[in-house]
């Protein structure tokens, strides 16, 4: 009886090593964006803001579109990428509380941003690339305005496996600064065909956080938040590249306003966006 | 010599009878240059908008020295005090979460002791009272005869909390009657109580449907006292008592909503139930009483309107008024700035140039031998910037009948940009007084550009429409150093003040010599504008 347990016990493990064997194909994932190339990516943002003043609700919706560019100065033989992006173009449809409003971006557009990006996407470091405004100059599209990309993981995995990525991308606005953190669960989901690249398809899930204060207009402006972020991306393994991303984001977010204006403003924001990689 | 002498005597019999003829003609262009002059803008433009005078902020001791100089001045003058006051006084509040707010679901007997901020947070807008009740879920708290619908239908809320959902039904479907994606006014969670209060209800809960809505989180309105980056002062400020329809009311989270209903999933198929056909779901919740206690704390400042009045002359249409009105408030300054930084809004143009123009004009009246057969009212107003707060209490509490107040001109912003153009807002609503404009600025000669009801909301004499006084808002336009610490004295053009309050004093002499009444569109049917 004894012997037929441990041979039971033994064809077990053995068979699970086996499937273990089998299923698993482990991929190194990392960016390896090349230097002298230029990626343009098409980035589209929907968001529904709802606030509330005094028990009113007012919603606004905002679709923005863009072209961001990036184009690599250099790939060290350790893999850090730099780079520099800026928004080709952007355009701004504002619709809500009574006004439809078309904007063309021009404060943001051709303004270069150089960055450091590490093989896992994680950014190193940002600064102004020219003398001119910062592409994230304007506070409603910092959250979208970061040359990051969604986190991959520093060892090998294989499908069904699952990481970590924590971020934190500080924006300086308005004399004062809003630090956004996310920490998302990655999850490598399998194989897919996106266009005509074989990519790799990645769930994520995860919270995120903001917090900050801003002066503007002799207002001092405090602004706290919290939220939850899912979705997937396409990564083409072979040539190191993002293809898609699609999220979606919910977050209830607060701002208070001292100083010539007193106000309190809750406000919940949904925002549907897509990257893709276009050239 | 003595021929020449006689000559001189004649002309000069003749000049006096100019001079005479004109102060009882009152109202003529060579009237109103002598007594409404740049200098006499300039001067009061420089002493309000003064570094002195800290920006005006409401409240501030700084505006109350300001009232205290317009007072001074209509006293100089001789312009009346109304009722043996120059001011007419109104508190305004600014609120506080308390240490002793509670929210208590009993059921049969036993209490389930809720916790601020993770399950529930009192709404800016609640009372501060205490209730216990029983409890009754009524939808989402709207009565809308105009749609049928009624989700207080076939339950009696009288005495009872109501707990309801936000927002309102079938919001993605646009052939609801609710409008789909437009909202109606039962959006307003003020409503919604204005409602339940309707109703007889003593309480109110509100909860996110969890088909609308992703989080159940109780979030209620921001407190400083509940958050760690708001600070104490960034609670608005708001007229005390400016609802009647007040009773408790809280945001309630998941786990109320699970003592309540069992599950979150039972909470959204009554929600399902609503939005499938709009069939009410409403019905009382046996057993279960809570407690409640909106624990705010109001901080009350009284703040001033500076009132002058000059009495008709006409024994019948002295009984009538005529409002020459501005705001003398503007937003203090910048509490944290470098040594040498200009932190000071002096707010010269917004609104040092109204209020000096309605000086002007009540100086001008003043200086008249011959009153008008109308009666005059000057009002400063106090808490324009905070929300219109002074022409809103007015028309709540005015001192003089609004159903006989003829009309009322609203000088805000008068002295910027280009010197001969000057905006009309109100020209649609009020076309009576839109074409005396007309008339009266043959004799100043602006480009009169009217705003499609751009700035309706943007100043007093919102309030004043809103209660079917004739208005007109004079305003020279926006520019760069709106609301900026650059709005100083010297980028003021009192020139074209002076003229602007010039034709305020041909408006509102004209006006107040006649006897006819003037039209008003009502506010929501507005027809375009063809001008």
């Amino acid at each position: 009886m004894k012997t037929k347990m441990m041979m039971l016990i033994t064809a077990t493990v053995f068979a699970m090593i086996n499937f273990q064997a089998l299923a698993q194909e482990k991929y190194s994932l990392g960016y390896k964006m090349e230097k002298g190339k230029t990626y343009r990516f098409k980035q589209d943002n929907k968001i529904e803001t709802t606030q509330e003043m005094g028990g009113q609700e007012m919603k606004m919706t905002t679709d923005e579109s863009s072209t961001i560019k990036y184009d690599i100065t250099d790939v060290s033989p350790a893999g850090l990428m730099t780079l520099i992006y800026m928004y080709e173009d952007s355009k701004l449809r504002m619709k809500g509380m009574g006004r439809d409003t078309t904007m063309d971006m021009q404060n943001l557009k051709d303004k270069k941003t150089r960055a450091e990006m590490a093989k896992s996407g994680k950014i190193i470091k940002e600064t102004p690339a020219d003398t001119t405004k910062n592409a994230k100059a304007s506070p409603s599209l910092n959250m979208f305005a970061s040359a990051s990309m969604p986190s991959l993981p520093e060892q090998a995995v294989a499908t069904g496996e699952k990481w970590q990525g924590i971020t934190s991308d500080t924006t300086h606005s308005g004399d004062g600064k809003v630090i956004y953190k996310k920490n998302i669960g990655y999850t490598l989901s399998g194989k897919e065909k996106k266009g005509a690249h074989d990519c790799l398809r990645i769930d994520f899930k995860g919270t995120l956080e903001l917090s900050g204060t801003m002066k503007q207009m002799g207002m001092d402006i405090a602004m706290e938040g919290s939220g939850e972020s899912s979705g997937s991306f396409w990564f083409d393994a072979a040539s190191g590249i993002m293809i898609e991303e699609t999220t979606v984001t919910a977050i209830e977010m607060t701002m208070a306003i001292t100083g010539q204006q007193q106000m309190t403003i809750p406000m919940s924001q949904k925002v549907s966006s897509s990257k893709i990689l276009v050239e | 010599m003595k021929k020449l002498a006689g000559r001189g005597i004649f002309v000069l019999v003749i000049f006096c009878l100019a001079i005479a003829g004109e102060s009882q003609a009152q109202f003529t262009s060579g009237n109103g240059k002598k007594l409404i002059t740049p200098e006499f803008l300039s001067t009061q433009i420089n002493y309000l908008a003064s570094d002195s005078m800290k920006g005006r902020n409401t409240p501030s001791p700084q505006l109350d020295s300001a009232a205290a100089y317009i007072a001074g001045k209509f006293r100089e003058w001789g312009i009346q005090p109304w009722n043996g006051s120059y001011f007419q006084e109104f508190p305004i509040c600014q609120d506080q979460l308390g240490d002793t707010n509670e929210l208590t679901v009993i059921m049969n007997g036993a209490g389930f002791q809720l916790s601020i901020k993770s399950d529930y947070v009192p709404y800016d807008f609640s009372s501060a009272a205490k209730v216990t009740a029983p409890v009754v879920f009524a939808g989402y708290g709207i009565t809308a005869p105009e749609y049928n619908y009624d989700d207080y239908k076939g339950i009696d809320a009288k005495g009872k909390i109501v707990v309801i959902f936000r927002n309102e039904p079938q919001k993605d479907d646009s052939t609801s009657v609710f409008m789909g994606r437009e909202e109606t006014k039962y959006v307003s969670l003020k409503e919604k109580m204005k409602i339940a209060v309707k109703h007889g209800a003593a309480g109110m809960l509100v909860v996110n449907g969890p088909l609308q809505y992703s989080s159940l989180k109780a979030r209620g309105s921001p407190w400083a006292s509940l958050s760690k980056i708001i600070p104490k002062d960034a609670a608005p400020l708001h007229l005390c008592g400016d609802s009647d329809d007040q009773i408790p009311a809280m945001h309630i989270g998941e786990e109320v909503v699970k003592l309540l209903f069992g599950s979150v999933d039972s909470l959204k198929r009554l929600e399902e139930r609503i939005d499938k056909d709009l069939s009410l779901a409403s019905f009382e919740l046996k057993g279960v009483k809570v407690s409640m206690h909106a624990n705010i704390l109001s901080t009350v400042y009284k703040v001033r309107n500076v009132v002058g009045y000059i009495p008709g002359s006409d024994p019948v249409y002295g009984k009538q008024l005529v409002i020459v009105g501005a705001h003398y408030d503007h937003v203090g300054f910048k509490k944290e700035h470098k040594t040498g930084e200009d932190y000071i809004f002096n707010g010269a143009d917004d609104n040092a140039s109204g209020t000096s123009g309605v000086l002007s004009v009540a100086y001008a009246f003043s200086r008249l031998k011959e009153k008008p057969k109308r009666s005059m009212m000057f009002i400063l107003f106090a808490g324009e910037e905070k929300g219109l707060f002074g022409s809103r209490y007015y028309t709540t509490h005015p001192l003089h009948p609004l159903a006989s107040t003829v009309a009322m001109l609203n000088l805000d912003m008068i002295s910027r940009n280009d010197p001969d153009s000057l905006y009309l807002e109100g020209a649609r609503q009020s076309p009576d007084i839109t074409n005396i404009i007309r008339q009266e600025n043959k004799k100043t000669k602006f480009k009169l550009v009217v705003k499609d009801s751009e700035y309706l909301g943007g100043s007093d004499h919102y309030y004043f429409y809103k209660h079917n006084v004739p208005f007109i808002f004079f305003f020279t336009g926006l520019h760069k150093d709106y609301h900026q610490v650059s709005d100083n004295p010297d980028k003021s053009d009192c020139g074209k003040a002076a003229r602007v309050s010039r034709l305020v004093f041909y408006t509102a002499g004209k006006i107040s010599n006649e006897t006819i009444r003037y039209s008003i569109t009502p506010l929501d049917s507005d027809a375009p504008l063809s001008e």
